[in-house]
């Protein structure tokens, strides 16, 4: 039995979708992927397995987890993983999207940009998506003791970033 | 789990803003043991909101054309699963079946036909036992049926 109906589902894509997209940019930000073909892709897939959600974790962290895992697969196939390793901070291409964004707003991009992957992941799902860290925890598979000292982390280096950059605090 | 390590924690809580106001001061008095703890403190309190870097914006053309494409990819499913594509040739064939009846019924030039070709058959099989009538109406047919004046 499902615990949500197809109907239900559909009539939550207005709320879910432009979090989720938020998100998915954030996530994605330097690599070739649109965030709107992840979406597409996620809420395909989700309504063609609705059955499988069972209600224990919220239906914005199911869907967050399915973007995720065909990020990490899209990933997997065009090898960007290692392509945006490689590529630094100053490297990075301006989109026109960024010609149209504020300065303050390119530096803190590219200040999370400059994270380890894990940390960068951390970041965008707990002080840009504001998850909290049992659902962080859930789709990570990460104990939550774990993402607190990670998130410390994350933040000292994005402080170093930030004076770096000249961004004041 | 050491002094130094729970300290942290404490840190970490104070950004996400678990900590009341009194707790937050008790926490600045235990970093002043470790002063390396106290700057990161100082640094991280101060952090940007780092949701500003990506604002949540409208996206109504592409939630539409995402419905419409569930729609779409639902009716496809419908249509190509096993059960439906077996019930719906049924259903054609049983429609098939009963317009040719119907139409082999009420129409009126095959239900002639039909009288022409009984006879036919009587006047084949019984010949001994035609009436005027009916040989009129085969004679008639066949010229019909030839093009014979």
């Amino acid at each position: 039995m499902s615990y949500l109906t197809k109907k239900e589902f559909e009539s939550s894509i207005d709320e879910l979708y432009p979090r989720l997209h938020r998100a998915m940019t954030a996530y994605l930000y330097g690599t070739s992927l649109e965030p709107d073909d992840i979406l597409q892709e996620t809420f395909l897939k989700a309504i063609r397995n609705l059955h499988t959600f069972q209600g224990g974790a919220s239906l914005y962290t199911w869907m967050y987890s399915i973007a995720r895992n065909i990020c990490i697969d899209q990933f997997r196939k065009l090898k960007h993983e290692k392509k945006r390793d490689f590529a630094s901070v100053e490297e990075l291409p301006i989109t026109a999207e960024e010609k149209n964004n504020t300065e303050e707003i390119n530096l803190l991009r590219k200040a999370i940009m400059s994270l380890p992957d894990d940390l960068r992941e951390l970041v965008i799902m707990k002080a840009i998506d504001e998850m909290g860290y049992r659902q962080i925890s859930d789709i990570t598979g990460v104990n939550e003791q774990t993402l607190k000292s990670r998130m410390l982390k994350a933040r000292k280096l994005l402080s170093i970033e930030l004076k770096k950059m000249g961004v004041r605090s | 789990m050491n002094e130094r390590d729970i300290l942290e924690l404490k840190i970490n809580d104070a950004v996400d803003g678990l900590l009341s106001e009194p707790e937050i001061d008790q926490l600045k008095s235990q970093l002043e043991k470790y002063p390396d703890l106290q700057e990161t403190f100082n640094d991280v309190m101060n952090l940007p909101d780092f949701a500003k870097a990506y604002p949540i914006q409208e996206h109504e053309p592409a939630i539409t054309a995402l419905k419409q494409e569930m729609i779409s990819q639902e009716t496809r499913i419908y249509f190509l699963s096993g059960n439906n594509i077996l019930k719906y040739a049924a259903a054609i064939a049983i429609m098939i079946f009963m317009t040719s009846t119907y139409l082999f019924i009420s129409n009126p030039s095959l239900s002639q036909e039909r009288e022409v070709w009984d006879t036919v058959w009587m006047e084949v099989h019984q010949p001994a036992g035609l009436e005027q009538d009916d040989t009129e109406t085969y004679l008639g047919f066949l010229d019909n049926f030839l093009g014979e004046e």
